[in-house]
């Protein structure tokens, strides 16, 4: 498990006294307040905290009068001195408070949204519960957010076992806090998932800034540990592609039903965004009703294509293949390959070769990448290529397929049919893929 | 009339896709606890308590809808609801007291297995390591859907206890009069016995469970109607399974006036009554019900525990990524099973541990669920109607004065 941090805090006993500078939000809530007369005001509730910022500060405090009171007061930061003291004492006039407080449009509830709540850990890359949130007070009396607390001690400090295990284990020469350890994790890497009140634009900007920093597959995985209505908020605030090749990653379960829950531009959006392989995998799973709605919404050129690639038998070389092939004529030159592919869309890399044709588009031969950088660059293609590579048909099985991988080592292989014609590739990554399904049909009980 | 065919033929592929979790987690309420009290229920009263199948169904029924409801629309399970709205505190000893009750009825499902298997000369020594190894590689190395289909199909097998109803020849005209005139004794042991049909028939982890399958399954709000449809349809199974128990052994047991201290008794009873299949169904339903009880029941467990605490969780993680949820699951288990195995394991003072959590326990998730599926803020439209608050509370209010009276009567040593 990877390590988040270690306590910077100070123990119990001593975070009482005003001058320590951590404390944790359950130390805080439900404290009494009190007037700078003494007079009772309430207990605290919940604290607004500036989402925006990089360790959101405190913004407002939240008093409800009594236990019942229908009404909440609130208090805007600096209201207490003394945090985190027994009794906070407020430093403003009561008749300076709130009635019917206002939300602040970048305001984030720490205790209504965060505290108990799953957030994404980016650092880690999961879901975790916050047990606790850590916060500081600095010398200018400003209190910030500056860890969610992720780990054991965390609930055992909230259940208030800390000190009476203290007691009994001090006996001993130990402490509670020395049986695990304390695991704090950095606000800088928090995606908080209940933020329903924050203003659209803001709540994207916090969460598109930190997930893009993550890889689809773990956002997929991610995604796994998600509520229906955490995982479209999880798509949105990412960009077209991230969220097409997230889209591409997840379960057919949860591409069901995601695709079911978004609305159909956004869901052709996506689908046209990624190859139009993947689109036919993510496709050929849903039930047909959908896919009929889907496809019919894709733009006629990619419908065009799915729908070809949908209608290869399963397991078949034509369902797995990707048609859209970077292709060279046999008199192209090598530096002008190379131009091509350096200028070109990260696509025609990632097929590890280049594949040769005439103007009707029959397979002609290919080239590796290896022997492009290899090969003297005033040639012509049909030089370099070998002239007779391995391909197969589209109605072959998916089995023999990955057996020629094997056999001789490829890392793409072209598809044509029974005239000659080039319809696609299948490249290595794509065999693996089938493969782990396999595994994973086989793997069950039935 | 095509049309209306379509739309009738619609209607039947979505509620297929829907049923599941309602249907699985009524069925599996007849476990070996369940069947055990039907069966004395049948053998002591004869038909006098098969009155209380229309309360029950109907308990059953607003009680499992709402966990359905809450799954539905808030998209959570309930022990990370409860965790959500009422705090580390309140869902650490709810979870504490799941624990304990759910070893105590883990236990149960392998004493049921052992005695069901040892009508047929099984000795428990054999069965029971047998069934727990078995139902521990099950979960953890079949797929969550191949599991959840077998299990559908387990339920299949209550039909076993019909045919044994049936076979037991009862006088019908007799059986439908009790069952819609209630009969009541004020003494103890009566009472005690209509407590403890209705306590078995709803526990604590049917909630949970069934609100994390209608969870994991992905029902939308669009879909509530069916879902309720599937609550109603399990409720139903169920109370039919123990109608047709208490049938059974009220045809025979009870008029022949033997004696029975379990479901195993009533099996081996059963044969010179309603003939040797009538025992060897009776026997076989209940080692099915305690073999799906016993895989599901740890695995539950485990789950909602994980979920409460945050801690990862789910049968497609590996050991070391949710160590706390295989951990909780074996443990539930091989405590489980070996509290059986062990001599000396003083298996009665664990049951009654068990008892006394449940009575904890039940009231406060009953409390805890009403609030919820109260509240505006997170059920939205979907909040409980007026009538069906009128129902719930009286419901609830029952079942809470029930099972504390069922815990006072265990801490008193009279049940």
């Amino acid at each position: 498990m990877p390590r988040v941090g270690v306590a910077t805090g100070v123990p119990m006993a001593e975070v009482a006294r005003p001058r320590d500078e951590f404390f944790y939000l359950s130390q805080l809530l439900s404290r009494r307040v009190v007037s700078q007369d003494g007079e009772r005001v309430g207990r605290l509730i919940d604290l607004g905290c500036a989402a925006n910022e990089a360790f959101p500060r405190v913004l407002t405090y939240y008093v409800r009068p009594g236990l019942l009171a229908p009404v909440t007061l609130a208090v805007p930061a600096p209201a207490f001195t003394d945090v985190p003291s027994e009794t906070l004492r407020l430093a403003v006039p009561t008749d300076g408070l709130q009635t019917s407080p206002r939300r602040l449009p970048e305001e984030i509830l720490l205790r209504k949204e965060i505290l108990d709540k799953q957030i994404v850990d980016t650092d880690g890359a999961r879901v975790v519960r916050v047990n606790d949130v850590h916060m500081l007070r600095t010398r200018g009396s400003e209190v910030r957010v500056v860890h969610v607390d992720i780990g054991f001690p965390g609930i055992v400090r909230r259940l208030g076992w800390e000190r009476p295990l203290d007691r009994i284990l001090r006996p001993v020469g130990l402490r509670a806090r020395g049986f695990a350890e304390e695991r704090l994790l950095s606000w800088r890497y928090v995606v908080p998932l209940r933020s329903g009140s924050l203003s659209q634009d803001l709540r994207l900007n916090v969460a598109q800034h930190q997930l893009a920093q993550l890889h689809p597959a773990e956002l997929a995985e991610i995604m796994e540990e998600l509520d229906r209505f955490e995982r479209p908020a999880i798509l949105d605030a990412l960009d077209v592609p991230k969220a097409a090749q997230t889209l591409a990653e997840l379960s057919p379960e949860l591409q069901r039903l995601l695709l079911e829950a978004l609305d159909v531009r956004r869901a052709s959006v996506l689908l046209s965004t990624m190859a139009p392989d993947e689109a036919a995998d993510v496709l050929e799973e849903l039930p047909e009703r959908l896919r009929k709605r889907l496809v019919s919404a894709l733009p006629a050129a990619d419908a065009a294509t799915v729908t070809d690639l949908l209608s290869h038998e399963p397991d078949s070389a034509g369902s797995v293949m990707n048609p859209e092939v970077f292709t060279v004529a046999p008199g192209t030159t090598v530096t002008q390959v190379w131009e091509q592919l350096r200028t070109g869309p990260d696509e025609f890399v990632r097929g590890y070769s280049v594949v040769v044709v005439d103007e009707q588009r029959r397979l002609r031969g290919v080239v590796s990448l290896a022997d492009l950088i290899r090969a003297d660059g005033s040639r012509p293609a049909e030089q370099v290529m070998d002239t007779d590579p391995v391909s197969v048909r589209p109605g072959d099985p998916m089995g023999d397929v990955a057996e020629l991988f094997d056999r001789f080592n490829l890392l793409s292989l072209p598809i044509v049919d029974p005239d000659g014609l080039l319809r696609g590739v299948i490249t290595v990554d794509d065999v693996v893929s089938w493969l782990r399904e396999g595994e994973g049909r086989e793997g069950g009980l039935t | 009339m095509r049309q209306w065919l379509e739309g009738r033929w619609r209607r039947l592929v979505v509620l297929g896709a829907i049923v599941g979790p309602g249907i699985i987690t009524a069925n599996l309420d007849n476990d070996a606890g369940g069947i055990t009290t039907y069966s004395l229920a049948g053998a002591i009263y004869g038909y006098r308590l098969l009155w209380t199948v229309i309360p029950v169904a109907l308990a059953l029924f607003v009680v499992q809808e709402m966990s359905s409801r809450l799954g539905v629309v808030t998209g959570k399970g309930l022990a990370d609801l409860m965790r959500e709205q009422f705090g580390v505190k309140a869902i650490f000893y709810l979870m504490v007291a799941l624990l304990l009750t759910n070893w105590g009825n883990t236990m149960a499902e392998f004493a049921g297995l052992a005695a069901a298997l040892e009508i047929i000369h099984v000795p428990r020594l054999v069965s029971v390591p047998i069934g727990a190894v078995f139902v521990w590689w099950l979960v953890t190395w079949g797929t969550y859907r191949a599991v959840e289909k077998a299990f559908l199909m387990a339920s299949a097998f209550y039909v076993a206890y019909v045919i044994s109803g049936i076979m037991a020849k009862p006088d019908w005209g007799n059986v439908l009069v009790s069952t819609v005139t209630p009969s009541f004794d004020m003494n103890l042991p009566f009472v005690v016995m209509v407590v403890g049909i209705v306590g078995t028939t709803i526990a604590p982890w049917m909630q949970f469970y069934q609100q994390a399958a209608v969870v994991e399954k992905g029902i939308s709000t669009r879909n509530l109607r069916e879902a309720r449809l599937d609550v109603a349809i399990g409720s139903l199974m169920a109370v039919l399974v123990v109608w047709f128990i208490l049938i059974a052994c009220g045809a025979t047991l009870h008029k022949a006036g033997i004696p029975i201290r379990n479901a195993a008794d009533a099996a081996h009873a059963l044969a010179p009554l309603a003939g040797r299949y009538a025992a060897l169904l009776f026997g076989f339903g209940l080692f099915n019900a305690s073999l799906f009880a016993a895989a599901i029941l740890p695995l539950s467990t485990a789950y909602s525990v994980c979920e409460g605490m945050g801690w990862e969780r789910g049968i497609d993680k590996k050991l070391q990524e949710a160590p706390w949820f295989y951990g909780i699951y074996t443990a539930l288990i091989a405590l489980g099973a070996g509290a059986i195995l062990v001599p000396g394991v003083p298996l009665l003072k664990v049951l009654y541990l068990s008892q006394v959590a449940n009575g904890i326990l039940l009231p406060a998730v009953l409390l805890f669920m009403l609030i919820l599926a109260n509240r505006r803020d997170i059920m939205g439209e979907h909040v409980n109607s007026k009538t069906f608050n009128v129902v719930a509370w009286v419901l609830v209010g029952s079942l809470i004065v029930m099972t504390l009276f069922l815990t006072v009567a265990t801490l008193l040593g009279r049940a």
